[in-house]
């Protein structure tokens, strides 16, 4: 088979928890697997909320400093601006039966997505690997990241 | 029969007592001559003048006097002020139609509710107390946005603010009541608001069987690719099918068909291709099935093999 698609492979790097940070990752992980591309996830730093257990269905979206929000930044610094600002997003996914940020991770891992998670900001996070979600293949470094990546194109979200 | 002519001065509460007594007196004499005349009338009818001219002086002198009095009545301003008030009544009856009135008597008991609950005595003190404070208006000092914020800590203060709001907000309620508008959440805009505007008024809505989880909208909802894509569907056969799989590197099994056959039925009745995400979700099938039946991109794979035009959709 000569198709191009079938040696192509792409490396998200998802640094970011937010909501509206974490999602990009998610879906085109799931794009490229749909569309026959190898696809792996790197998570690191507070994208590692979105392979946390506790976090997971937590995740929030930060309205401050966000220039497209319809929120003023006075407003939305408020407390609970960024739940509120959440529960609306969430109920709007789920209106249009988005799958949740759990549901993705579960999607990709059953559509062959690798799913990595950085040991360094484990280690500053104090999370073990038992608080990681178990969809998580593996704990890996840095270095580790580039052996996988040989080949890819890499996506920083 | 001779009166007395008093003066203005003396006319007082009394002597018009007096006078209602004198005239009660006489009523008494009147009723009993009545009387009289009834049974009277039973024997001879004449008696009726009999009445008449017995009852005629009587009748005169009462109407002088009472003249008298009422002259003295309107000197005092009393009848100045009765033509005032049939006025004001003409001017009720004038600018009130019979269906105010029909009306007014259909809330005259939640009339008299209010005015009882608004006439209480705690309600009466509250109010005299809020006056109080406007009589002594002078010693209040101005405040101003500092001071209101100030004052906001005070525990009075907030309690009034949390009465004033539970005011308003039954005015709302009641406001959007008379407007006859149901109370809107105010959830959906805001959600579209915060969220991304995907209008898709063209995506098919489709209900599937009862038995079925339902089906995808939104962005779920499988989009046509586009007027390029539009197929045949009669001019694909199973043979075919069976071919174009094998050139894929399938071999087509009984789970296979029931995807590809899934795909055609939908794609007939919605007029699009479905996605993974509607697949799985219809079919009740786990993604890891589907790509373990289609290893390589399953939604395009198995739209090639039925026939079909590229799915569309992020999922």
């Amino acid at each position: 088979m000569s198709n191009p698609e079938t040696t192509r492979r792409v490396c998200l790097i998802c640094s970011k928890g937010g909501l509206d940070e974490a999602y990009p990752a998610l879906i085109l992980a799931n794009a490229a697997r749909m569309s026959g591309i190898e696809a792996m996830i790197f998570f690191t730093f507070y994208g590692l909320d979105v392979i946390t257990e506790s976090k997971v269905d937590r995740l929030h979206v930060n309205m401050v400093g966000n220039p497209s929000s319809p929120m003023p930044t006075m407003l939305a610094g408020l407390p609970g601006m960024e739940r509120f600002a959440a529960k609306m997003m969430k109920d709007r996914m789920a209106e249009m039966n988005l799958p949740t940020a759990r549901e993705m991770v579960e999607l990709l891992h059953d559509a062959g997505c690798d799913l990595y998670a950085c040991e360094l900001a484990m280690d500053m996070m104090k999370l073990e690997r038992k608080d990681l979600l178990p969809q998580v293949k593996d704990v890996i470094t840095a270095g580790d990241f580039y052996d996988l990546s040989v080949g890819a194109q890499i996506i920083f979200t | 029969m001779t009166t007395h002519h008093p003066s203005t001065a003396d006319v007082s509460e009394a002597s018009v007592r007096d006078l209602l007594i004198a005239l009660h007196g006489k009523v008494d004499g009147l009723a009993t001559q009545f009387a009289a005349v009834e049974r009277r009338q039973r024997e001879d009818r004449r008696a009726l003048d009999d009445l008449l001219t017995e009852s005629g002086p009587i009748l005169r002198a009462m109407m002088d006097t009472a003249t008298e009095r009422l002259d003295v009545l309107d000197r005092q301003g009393w009848f100045a002020f009765g033509r005032e008030l049939m006025g004001v009544g003409q001017r009720i009856v004038e600018g009130t139609s019979p269906e105010d009135v029909r009306r007014l008597g259909e809330n005259i008991l939640a009339i008299l509710d209010t005015v009882k609950s608004i006439t209480q005595p705690d309600v009466l003190r509250l109010v005299g107390e809020a006056t109080d404070v406007l009589h002594a208006a002078d010693q209040v000092p101005p405040i101003g946005l500092y001071g209101m914020m100030k004052v906001a800590k005070e525990d009075d203060v907030r309690k009034g603010f949390g009465v004033l709001m539970a005011v308003l907000r039954r005015v709302g309620q009641s406001a959007q009541a008379l407007q006859g508008g149901s109370r809107s959440s105010g959830k959906k805009p805001l959600a579209a608001m915060l969220a991304p505007r995907r209008e898709r008024p063209d995506a098919p809505k489709v209900l599937p069987p009862k038995t079925a989880p339902p089906a995808p909208t939104g962005a779920l909802a499988c989009k046509p690719m586009g007027s390029q894509d539009k197929v045949d569907l009669a001019s694909w056969t199973r043979e075919g099918a069976i071919e174009v799989a094998a050139s894929l590197g399938i071999a087509m099994t009984d789970a296979h068909w029931a995807i590809v056959e899934f795909a055609r039925k939908d794609y007939a009745e919605v007029g699009a291709t479905p996605n993974i995400r509607r697949i799985t979700t219809v079919l009740g099938l786990a993604t890891k099935e589907l790509y373990a039946l289609f290893p390589k991109a399953p939604g395009r794979t198995m739209a090639t093999i039925a026939g079909l035009p590229k799915p569309g959709g992020c999922l």
